[in-house]
């Protein structure tokens, strides 16, 4: 990929991070930027610690996030999962500033050592959309309908760029033919109403990519899509992250997104992360009974699936959160002790793996961890275990 | 597009058509044309009402009288009041008056509810907000009749009072002042630290102002220093740079401020024309105002020519009209200043801006009846549509994209928002069009409104169907104005 | 809007090992009216106009009974000029808030002025209401139908509604105002001999002499009804072809449901929040249309009063009477901007996407 933006230099207007002088990329050597200290692979590049954001209702403080922290590496994917309302979009939207101005955030972000939650937005706007790009979730109304979706591209290049507006479509165009989107300079021209949502959505994603980010977070980016856009979807954001060398934080309900791409996976439950390990690890071995419901209740090809095992109830109220761990009153594990504090992440037998759960070496044992969800009859029916053995367990 | 057009006209026609014979049968039923001259005590009573039944054809059925009628309009014949005049003649000169009035209060009304609803929106629940919200529901639950002679009374009758003897209180200074930096602070936000400093200087330099035109009787011979012009040239340069792009680029900046700053030493050069302009004169000033723009920032802009152009023009046109206010207020003379009785002094003679100011004098109030009624309407609209918009998903892209804030809220909030306003225009047209019509009679302009009810009450049909005719036509016109109007801001309509 | 009671909390049913329900119900479950009620009266405002409306009502109605005067009996000016006694500014003479003997003052030709303006409220009050309610009926009827139906009725339904609206109230006021009599259909009850006086003069027959006969104030209302109900039509309408399209009314039809009832039961109670507020605005409007219509002499005729007519026919006293001008005024301005406040509290209260954050 020939990049203009080797041509003009990195001109950038904003703010001292991209001045440091490890970060100022070198010429492109094999398509792709080679920063000044190499080695970076195992520097966190976003770091986040006990994250924790409140909204006033009139009902009372609603925590959406009570205590998130991870970090990602760079060219890392990391996987966010959990239900609707858990927290995650919230989260993500924290680290950015694009919270409505009445949520309470406390805790620390930061990009590179630098600060980003409390910070005016003068200094934000340098990485918003530079070195941190946002993929929301409903591509339809993403994209303002009154201007054309190569003006709306070249918009994102020359907020940090000083380009003439040419020399940005010319970007814009770039972009979109990366990302896909057939007849690109012609479709640059094109209003948004004119893209169908999977080309919207790949517009979304070159919109985000065109300055180069380091990460880029990808907020449900498939919900709002068919299955077949959806695979299609991924691919190209699969092909992005190659080209553009970032590391991706790929925030979803599906688990079958993360399986696809995901190197670490952090599952999130009523606003905290319950369980954190490897894709491979959470999807063997869950060490959390949501975790395991949550592979239980998705179809596979194999396994001892016929039925399809859902996990009854629904998530708490995030309003006045109950004691103890919040995912009680749906868990088949819960003891008294549950009932009593919330328990923090804790080590497993695995490395780099831990989980929210006292019950973890019990879950362990478990052979058939997505069987855990089913009733008693279930297991019956599905002659896995004798009648006379069906109790409350 | 071209046939889209010709199908809504097609639409319209058979409309008016209807409307129009509804309304001529609606008026000549609606009482007696003759009944004035039935109780006249006149001896020759019989021949006055057989004339005024000839002149009027009543001896015919009214659907043939409204054919007559028709056939005239397409030759422009309007036909005949019932004393005998012309119609068509009354009408031209109604036209012009009411199209005067409607005009400048409509133009100040949108102009000011717009920034008041974006300012409003985007500062929501603040001071300013409650207090607009509650002044435009204020204006909007007036009659306007009650406003128009409020507005006599305290805009001129005690307003010309104050003005033989003007003073300025300490007090009152003082309180002016704070209010101006309250507004000014709440506009330019942030949290209350932020906000504080700015208030206080602003508020001491109105303040400073006001006192120090108090203490030079400015008020009795107003006009502007030329160092008074070339400071308000740069404040405009650097203003009319902010609407368009971050102070942070220089070239545009640059060129915004050269412009407004030739702008300003053109005025001094070129001052002999503004003696006694003519019409001519000015519209050459205009455009040599904008060629100023145009070519500082074609020259400075490099690669943000465009936005340094649109800053340039602003900017000079800025200029330019602070150079008229300038003459304007320099040929006033202290005496009964606002007048609350016709469009115009009759017979009026002194130099062109004197003639201005006495057109200027004879309808700021009645527009301005107008205008505040039709600000609170466009002010609550934009409003509530820039909320919407400033919630959408598409916003928070932008401002994910990392755009400053003034560009998110303008370019991608405020133009998105704009679309629903056009709307407003023609849902306010009937208004306005009634409420010029009762400020006509308070303020005793005689134009289309007068036109009308005069007819009415005497049952004169010529001068009603007249009206109708004018409004109806305006209000086809209005509607394609404002069809095309919303095809040019939501492109997502255009392929329809 | 959904059809279905909405539900504000996570519902939380016992998971499969029991326990925990309580745990769930932390936050109530409301019903849709509960919802609007609630918000509704979470608008300060809103809440308070309604206040001072209600207020403004019983005094016009019950305070006009009560009141020692009658807007019709003159008595000796006060002091000459009838000037108002009430003491606006309480307590500071010394003297409390004293009402005195004519409060409002005195017209020029001594009669009360409280009581005139009570009984220009009461009139005012009465010609809006029904202006409102009529043509909100009216006009709701007919953009339903237009709005349900589409194709030719709409088409039809919506040129009569266009060219109503180039006709211009001030002409139907005319027109009615001093035809009515003629008007065959209209004649029985608003003409010179209306049916309902009992051939008597209309002075003489008090109420029903207000409300029927040639100075019919009903007719004023009727007619301001006839221009409104223009506009909510075209409302009503926009709402009904949005509506229609909604998946609830595709499935009512699914399963045959009649169309009568689809509308009633499924179009209906979601559009009830645009009717109710445009009928709320409309209202307001007619209130500030009589008072046009006074001015230019086509309002309220005969010995009756509203309070646009108080206003028109003192205009002329602000300099020498000021109080004859002032006091209907402000009546009117009270009255209008409570029905504004309320109307957009009701619109804040029925629009679900208000997020009603605290600060």
């Amino acid at each position: 990929m020939r990049s203009i933006l080797a041509r003009q230099g990195n001109a950038d207007e904003y703010g001292q991070v991209t001045n440091r002088p490890e970060e100022v990329p070198l010429e492109r050597v094999d398509d792709a930027p080679v920063y000044a200290s190499a080695t970076t692979a195992d520097v966190p590049l976003l770091v986040v610690d006990d994250l924790r954001v409140r909204f006033p209702t009139d009902d009372g403080q609603l925590q959406a996030v009570r205590g998130v922290s991870w970090e990602v590496k760079e060219r890392e994917v990391l996987g966010i999962v959990g239900e609707s309302g858990c927290g995650k979009s919230v989260s993500a939207m924290a680290l950015l500033g694009l919270l409505p101005p009445t949520a309470r955030i406390s805790g620390s972000a930061k990009f590179r050592g630098q600060e980003l939650l409390g910070v005016p937005d003068r200094e934000i706007r340098s990485l918003r959309g530079r070195k941190i790009a946002m993929i929301f979730q409903d591509p339809m109304t993403s994209m303002n309908p009154v201007y054309t979706v190569g003006g709306q591209l070249a918009e994102a290049v020359r907020a940090h760029f000083e380009m003439s507006n040419k020399a940005a479509m010319l970007r814009a165009i770039e972009m979109l033919d990366l990302v896909g989107i057939p007849n690109a300079k012609a479709r640059a021209k094109s209003y948004p109403h004119e893209f169908s949502g999977g080309m919207r959505q790949r517009a979304m994603i070159a919109m985000a990519i065109i300055n180069n980010p380091d990460v880029i977070i990808a907020d449900e980016p498939t919900t709002a899509l068919d299955v077949t856009v959806q695979a299609q979807i991924l691919e190209t954001l699969q092909e992005v992250k190659e080209e553009v060398g970032a590391a991706i934080i790929l925030i979803t309900h599906d688990l079958g997104v993360i399986a696809g791409m995901a190197d670490r996976v952090k599952v999130m439950y009523a606003g905290r992360i319950v369980e954190s390990g490897t894709a491979e690890q959470i999807f063997d071995t869950p060490r959390m009974p949501y975790a395991a419901g949550l592979l239980g209740s998705i179809p596979s090809m194999e396994g001892a699936s016929d039925v399809l095992t859902p996990i009854l109830g629904t998530p708490p109220s995030l309003v006045n959160p109950p004691e103890g761990c919040p995912f009680v009153p749906r868990c088949p594990l819960a003891i008294d002790e549950c009932h009593h504090d919330e328990p923090d992440l804790l080590s497993t037998d695995q490395p780099e793996h831990e989980a929210a759960c006292i019950r973890w070496e019990h879950l362990a044992t478990v052979e058939d961890p997505r069987l855990l969800f089913r009733t008693g009859d279930e297991l019956v029916d599905a002659g896995i275990i004798d009648p006379e053995l069906v109790s409350e367990s | 597009m071209f046939f889209f057009i010709l199908r809504r006209f097609a639409v319209t026609v058979p409309i008016l058509a209807a409307s129009t014979f509804l309304v001529f049968g609606l008026v000549t039923i609606s009482g007696d044309p003759l009944a004035q001259y039935r109780t006249s005590q006149s001896p020759n009573r019989a021949q006055i009402i057989a004339q005024a039944r000839d002149r009027l054809d009543l001896d015919r059925a009214f659907p043939a009288r409204y054919w007559d009628w028709l056939k005239g309009v397409v030759r422009l014949d309007f036909g005949q009041n019932k004393g005998g005049q012309e119609v068509y003649p009354i009408l031209k000169d109604a036209l012009v008056t009411t199209f005067r009035l409607v005009m400048l209060a409509t133009v100040l009304s949108i102009i000011i509810g717009l920034v008041i609803g974006i300012i409003s929106a985007v500062r929501q629940y603040s001071a300013f907000d409650y207090g607009t919200t509650f002044a435009s529901f204020l204006f909007y639950s007036l009659p306007v009749f009650w406003l128009a002679v409020l507005l006599k009374q305290f805009g001129a009758i005690e307003l010309n009072d104050y003005l033989e003897q003007p003073t300025l209180s300490f007090t009152v200074a003082v309180a002016v002042g704070v209010m101006t930096g309250f507004v000014i602070s709440t506009v330019t936000g942030g949290p209350w630290r932020r906000r504080l400093p700015v208030l206080a200087v602003t508020a001491v330099i109105s303040t400073a102002l006001l006192l120090l035109a108090d203490s030079t009787d400015w008020i009795l011979n107003p006009g502007l220093s030329p160092v008074a012009v070339g400071v308000s040239a740069a404040i405009a340069g650097v203003l009319a740079t902010m609407a368009f792009a971050p102070l942070s680029k220089r070239t545009v900046l640059v060129s915004g401020v050269a412009s407004a700053m030739i702008g300003f030493v053109g005025s001094l050069v070129f001052h002999g024309w503004l003696d006694e302009p003519s019409w001519v004169d000015l519209f050459q000033l205009l455009a040599m105002s904008l060629l100023v723009g145009v070519i500082v920032g074609a020259a400075v802009g490099g690669i943000e020519r465009a936005t340094a152009i649109k800053a340039g023009t602003t900017a000079t046109v800025f200029v330019g009209l602070v150079v008229v206010a300038d003459e304007f207020i320099s040929a006033w003379k202290p005496g009964r200043t606002i007048a609350t009785v016709g469009p115009q002094t009759a017979n009026i003679k002194g130099t062109f801006w004197e003639r201005m100011i006495d057109y200027a004098s004879h309808q700021v109030l009645p527009s301005l009846a107008l205008a505040l009624i039709g600000l609170a309407t466009y002010a609550r609209f934009t409003r509530a549509s820039m909320l919407e918009t400033l919630n959408s998903d598409y916003v928070r892209t932008a401002k994910a994209k990392g755009l400053p804030a003034t560009q998110v809220v303008l370019r991608h909030g405020f133009r998105t928002a704009l679309i629903p306003v056009t709307t407003v225009i023609t849902l306010s047209f009937a208004t306005v069009i009634e409420g010029a019509t009762i400020t006509e009679r308070v303020f005793g302009w005689s134009g289309m409104g007068t036109l009308f009810v005069k007819g009415l009450s005497d049952v004169d049909p010529y001068p009603v169907m007249a009206f109708l005719v004018v409004v109806s036509v305006s209000i086809v016109f209005l509607n394609a104005l404002t069809d095309v109007l919303y095809a040019y801001l939501d492109p997502r309509i255009r392929n329809e | 809007m959904s059809n279905v009671p909405a539900v504000e909390s996570a519902v939380g049913t016992a998971g499969p090992h029991g326990g925990g329900a309580e745990r769930e119900f932390t936050v109530e479950a409301r019903s849709q009216w509960g919802l609007v009620r609630r918000r509704f009266f979470h608008h300060k405002l809103a809440l308070g106009s309604m206040i001072v409306l209600l207020l403004v009502i019983l005094l016009a109605f019950v305070g006009a009974a009560l009141w020692k005067y009658n807007y019709t009996e003159t008595s000796p000016r006060v002091d000459g000029r009838g000037a108002p006694t009430l003491d606006a500014i309480p307590f500071i003479d010394g003297d409390g808030l004293a009402v005195g003997e004519h409060p409002f003052g005195q017209d020029d030709i001594g009669r009360d002025y409280f009581a005139l303006t009570l009984r220009g409220t009461q009139q005012s009050l009465i010609i809006a209401t029904l202006a409102g309610l009529v043509g909100t009926f009216i006009g709701t009827a007919i953009g339903a139908i237009a709005g349900f139906y589409r194709g030719r009725v709409d088409n039809i339904l919506m040129r009569f509604v266009d060219i109503g609206l180039t006709i211009p109230l001030l002409l139907l006021a005319a027109v009615i105002g001093r035809r009515a009599g003629d008007i065959p259909g209209l004649s029985w009850l608003f003409g010179e001999n209306s049916l309902l006086l009992f051939g008597k003069d209309p002075d003489d027959v008090p109420v029903i002499g207000d409300y029927f006969g040639p100075n019919s104030i009903i007719l004023l209302g009727l007619v301001i009804a006839f221009v409104s109900w223009l506009t909510i039509a075209r409302v009503v309408r926009g709402e009904f072809l949005s509506l229609r399209e909604k998946e609830y009314v595709e499935a009512a039809r699914a399963l045959g449901t009649p169309n009568g009832r689809i509308i009633r039961k499924h179009i209906l109670p979601n559009a009830v929040g645009t009717i109710i507020v445009n009928a709320t605005l409309l209202i307001s409007a007619a209130i500030l249309i009589e008072t046009a219509l006074s001015y230019l002499g086509l309002g309220v005729r005969g010995d009756d009063w509203s309070l646009g007519k108080l206003v028109s026919s003192y205009q002329n006293a602000f300099t020498t009477r000021p109080w004859l001008f002032w006091w209907p005024g402000l009546f009117i301005l009270v009255i209008a901007l409570c029905i504004n406040f309320i109307g957009d509290g009701l619109r804040d209260a029925f629009d679900p996407r208000q997020t009603r954050e605290r600060r």
